[in-house]
């Protein structure tokens, strides 16, 4: 089918794709490049990843997206797994699509705006700014993703199994853990590490409800983009992008088993 | 089964509207709250923070933001529909083509733009190989530009265009063109007649998923763009640190989610509206 | 004395008619369902529905999509509750329309089978038995057997995934599933819509077969009438929401009551009835019960009709030979293929010739 595309075309978007990588392509290079200040390629070196155990700031902003990204993790795929049962329950209708749009308005709102609101809510009850401040954010942002892939997977499940399940003499409760959740699974973790992805890189909202001591690694990065460009931000990125790249990878392959399993 | 939708939807929903809908009502409170000494509002009633927007100052950055916002989507247009276009005509590749798209949108934003930076600056990539190339004497400044902006957000936004127009390229229906063809058009003339108007659904909701967040962006001008591209998204967060005028962010903020809402209503309509060219 | 007796046998020996009226049950009765409705906001899919299912036997609803047989079905499994006026279903003269399913003493096979991704052949069939809280060994024991019973060797598939077999086996495990519990009955939904024509045809035979040798009663859904006369004891024809007729395969095929019974299942002609001297009346001939004479050598005692023959179909096993009869009327006529080539019938397009059947033949139908 390439065949028929005519070959500028075909040019064209090569570049577009090139130009879509580049950037980050150079970046995790020249994290690896031993030259500090010129793009001259002086040999390869791990020194600027060492150079960052040396940096308490970047340990202890890993460590705290970590938590944070675990914790809201957890918050958010509970809730929004529970929301996708309702919903699903839900069946279709003008209730539904309410539901529906309530839940997806996060998504549209602007990450400042978000941000400022909780930032105006915490100070109006005067919740000092902290992790919890930061979890909180993070998993109201995450809930309605979360939602979103456990929903399509409950979609795709044969409502029969359930009945099947009930004829056979399993209660409700029964059917929810032995028939219904082994079936979400794959869905929930996938939901789950779309949650955490989005919580790790997460910045704007973050640096409007996170207080001293609750810096979370991009927070600290932006710091050093705003003070100087070293190749140690470089490295940090790298990181940073290997996290987020290794978990996106593991959510798409975990919700590619739906079919696998019919 | 027997398990009522109420009860699964309640914490969810009451999370939602604790630390969603509540937040942004004390911010639509706020907007008309006259500002406190160091931040945060007294007691009051003031449109003081709106009037202060129609300021030619605070204007000109809305206007800067509604032009940047733009421009941004036709240049996302532009360069997308070609992608889009050309994975849906790539058959075994398709996937995978898809997956490269759409791996940099879900990586992070800030490292993205950081690694624009590291691009742009005067010792920058570009520079250096402009320079090594002989095509100019000095660095270019590159970056704290407008256009340093623009390349940032259309390199952010861009998956988002690339996405709904393949989406729509890929329900439709190839004896379409074939018609065409067999009535004597050229694969010219079959793109702009055919190909083209079906994809419109496409391509406006992709017009939609670049402009809104384009609006609302912070990161991009705040790192690319220097104190003199300073966007919407900019003015509030300032308002919110630094200068320390809650409701004027307030206001500045229902102005942005204003805008927001009003695309989207704007799309959903036109999508109930008229009968979509690609249904079955 | 012997007047109610008399009475009752006559009373216990009509069908049960259309409009719910009930009658006393046989003895035998397992499952009644007594005037159940049930509607989905402005629609009616089971209106009033009234009827009796035996011990033992293969009782088969067969409808049109949407005439609510379905419905009928999945209200006796639990699926489904009655409308709050809507009747009541009884088992073993037991009220259960109030019971949940997982309550409910009698197992069910799904169209789309419904095997649980997750668990293997044997913990699927085991599940049953698990609810039931049998012991470990009593279930190993009973799910062996129970695939035995539905031809899949226990220890060839006992540990595969649903994933990894075919339509025709995953048909059997579900079957296998259901029957391991002991149902007192055992609930169909078109079970056999999946597989191709050949397996079909075997899984009904073997459906027959467990329903003789467990004695089990059956309730099977289908619309597929072959399959329904293949298989039944008694069919529940349905139509909009009501059972038009209930009866063995025979009465159903040869004493259809309504014109829509009398079309749905088998080829029929239907004829206004002044053509035969009861104006107003609707009848029905079947094709294989008409014969066609030159006219005027009509035998005496039957009842025939002129006309021009218009086609001749070749069938293989029959020949239909379509007629225009009196008024335009189409009829249809089957005739038995003797051999073509050996002894042809004579008959040709063009022909005038007279369509006969005996008069106890004929079918009156009812309204509606």
């Amino acid at each position: 089918m390439t065949r028929r595309l005519p070959w500028p075309l075909v040019g064209g978007v090569t570049v577009i794709y090139l130009l879509l990588h580049l950037p980050v392509l150079v970046l995790v290079a020249f994290s690896f490049n031993a030259s500090r200040y010129s793009l001259a390629w002086t040999g390869f070196t791990l020194d600027w990843y060492r150079a960052l155990a040396a940096r308490p700031e970047i340990i202890a902003g890993l460590r705290t997206s970590l938590i944070v990204g675990t914790v809201s993790t957890l918050v958010a795929t509970a809730l929004g797994t529970l929301l996708a049962l309702g919903l699903h329950r839900l069946g279709a209708g003008r209730r539904r699509r309410l539901v529906e749009a309530g839940l997806y308005l996060p998504v549209v709102t602007p990450e400042i705006v978000a941000g400022i609101s909780l930032l105006a809510l915490f100070a109006a009850v005067r919740w000092p700014l902290g992790l919890l401040t930061v979890m909180v954010a993070h998993v109201t942002f995450s809930v309605p993703f979360v939602t979103v892939v456990v929903l399509a997977r409950a979609h795709g499940m044969d409502r029969a199994l359930e009945e099947a399940a009930m004829t056979l003499g399993a209660t409700p409760r029964v059917t929810f853990w032995r028939v219904t959740l082994p079936q979400l699974l794959p869905g929930i973790v996938a939901g789950a590490l779309l949650a955490f992805t989005l919580s790790f890189d997460d910045f704007v909202i973050t640096f409007f409800t996170a207080g001293p001591g609750s810096t979370t690694l991009p927070l600290v990065v932006y710091g050093m983009v705003r003070k100087a460009v070293e190749p140690t931000i470089n490295a940090v990125s790298t990181i940073v992008l290997a996290v987020t790249t290794l978990a996106l990878v593991g959510s798409e392959l975990i919700g590619r088993r739906t079919t696998n399993s019919r | 089964m027997t398990e009522r939708p109420g009860r699964l939807l309640a914490p969810g929903l009451a999370w939602l509207a604790l630390f969603f809908a509540a937040p942004l009502l004390m911010v639509a409170a706020y907007s008309v709250m006259p500002a406190a000494p160091f931040g945060g509002v007294a007691r009051g009633f003031t449109l003081a923070a709106y009037a202060r927007l129609a300021d030619p100052l605070y204007a000109g950055i809305v206007w800067r933001t509604l032009w940047l916002a733009t421009v941004t989507t036709l240049v996302s247009l532009l360069l997308g529909y070609p992608v889009a276009y050309v994975i849906a005509r790539s058959g075994r590749w398709r996937r995978w083509l898809l997956l490269l798209v759409v791996l940099p949108f879900w990586t992070s934003f800030l490292v993205r733009t950081y690694a624009m930076i590291f691009l742009l600056r005067d010792t920058g990539l570009v520079n250096t190989l402009l320079l090594k190339l002989g095509l100019i004497q000095a660095p270019l400044t590159l970056l704290y530009t407008p256009g340093a902006v623009l390349a940032g957000l259309v390199y952010g936004y861009l998956p988002f265009a690339v996405l709904p127009i393949y989406a729509a390229l890929e329900k439709l229906d190839p004896t379409l063109l074939e018609a065409a063809t067999t009535l004597g058009a050229p694969p010219r003339t079959a793109f702009f007649r055919v190909t083209l108007p079906l994809s419109m659904p496409g391509v406006v909701a992709a017009a939609l998923l670049v402009f809104i967040p384009s609006l609302g962006s912070f990161l991009t001008p705040d790192l690319l763009g220097g104190a003199k591209t300073s966007l919407l998204g900019n003015l509030i967060q300032a308002q919110f640190t630094t200068a320390r005028d809650w409701p004027f962010g307030s206001a500045a903020s229902l102005l942005l989610l204003l805008g927001t809402f009003a695309a989207l209503v704007w799309h959903l309509r036109r999508r109930d509206a008229g009968p979509d060219p690609l249904a079955p | 004395m012997t007047l109610l007796r008399a009475l009752s046998v006559s009373l216990s020996a009509l069908r049960v008619s259309p409009c719910g009226v009930f009658w006393s049950v046989p003895a035998d009765t397992l499952v009644e369902y007594r005037r159940v409705s049930k509607h989905y906001g402005a629609h009616r899919a089971v209106n009033a529905v009234s009827f009796g299912i035996r011990r033992g036997e293969f009782f088969s609803l067969l409808g049109p999509s949407g005439c609510g047989k379905t419905t009928t079905l999945r209200l006796l499994a639990g699926l489904e509750t009655p409308d709050a006026d809507g009747g009541e279903i009884l088992l073993d003269g037991r009220p259960i329309q109030a019971l949940p399913p997982w309550e409910r003493p009698l197992a069910m096979v799904f169209q789309s089978y419904a095997l649980f991704p997750h668990l293997t052949v044997a913990q699927n069939v085991a599940f049953g038995l698990e609810q039931r809280k049998r012991p470990a060994a009593e279930i190993a024991e009973r799910v062996a057997r129970a695939l035995a019973l539905v031809r899949l060797d226990p220890g060839t598939y006992g540990r595969r995934l649903p994933g990894q077999l075919s339509g025709g086996q995953r048909q059997r495990v579900a079957l296998a599933r259901a029957l391991v519990v002991e149902p007192v009955i055992l609930l169909l939904d078109e079970p056999l819509g999946a597989l191709d024509l050949q397996l079909r045809k075997e899984m009904q035979l073997e459906l027959r077969q467990l329903n003789r040798d467990l004695g089990i009663t059956f309730l099977y859904v289908t619309h597929d009438q072959e399959e329904a006369l293949t298989l039944s004891d008694r069919i529940a024809v349905m139509d909009h929401a009501q059972v038009a007729q209930i009866g063995s395969p025979a009465e159903i095929y040869e004493s259809p009551r309504t014109e829509f019974v009398a079309r749905f299942v088998g080829e029929v002609n239907v004829l206004d009835g002044a053509l035969v001297g009861r104006p107003g009346a609707r009848i029905a001939v079947r094709p294989e019960w008409m014969d066609l004479f030159a006219p005027g050598a009509v035998p005496a005692g039957e009842v025939s009709l002129p006309g021009t023959v218009r086609q001749v179909v070749y069938l293989g096993e029959t020949l239909h030979v379509h007629v225009a009869g009196p008024g335009g009327q189409d009829l249809t006529v089957a005739l038995r293929n003797e051999g073509q080539t050996t002894n042809p019938i004579p008959w040709r397009a063009g022909d005038a010739v007279a369509v006969a059947w005996r008069p106890e033949d004929l079918q009156l139908l009812e309204e509606g």
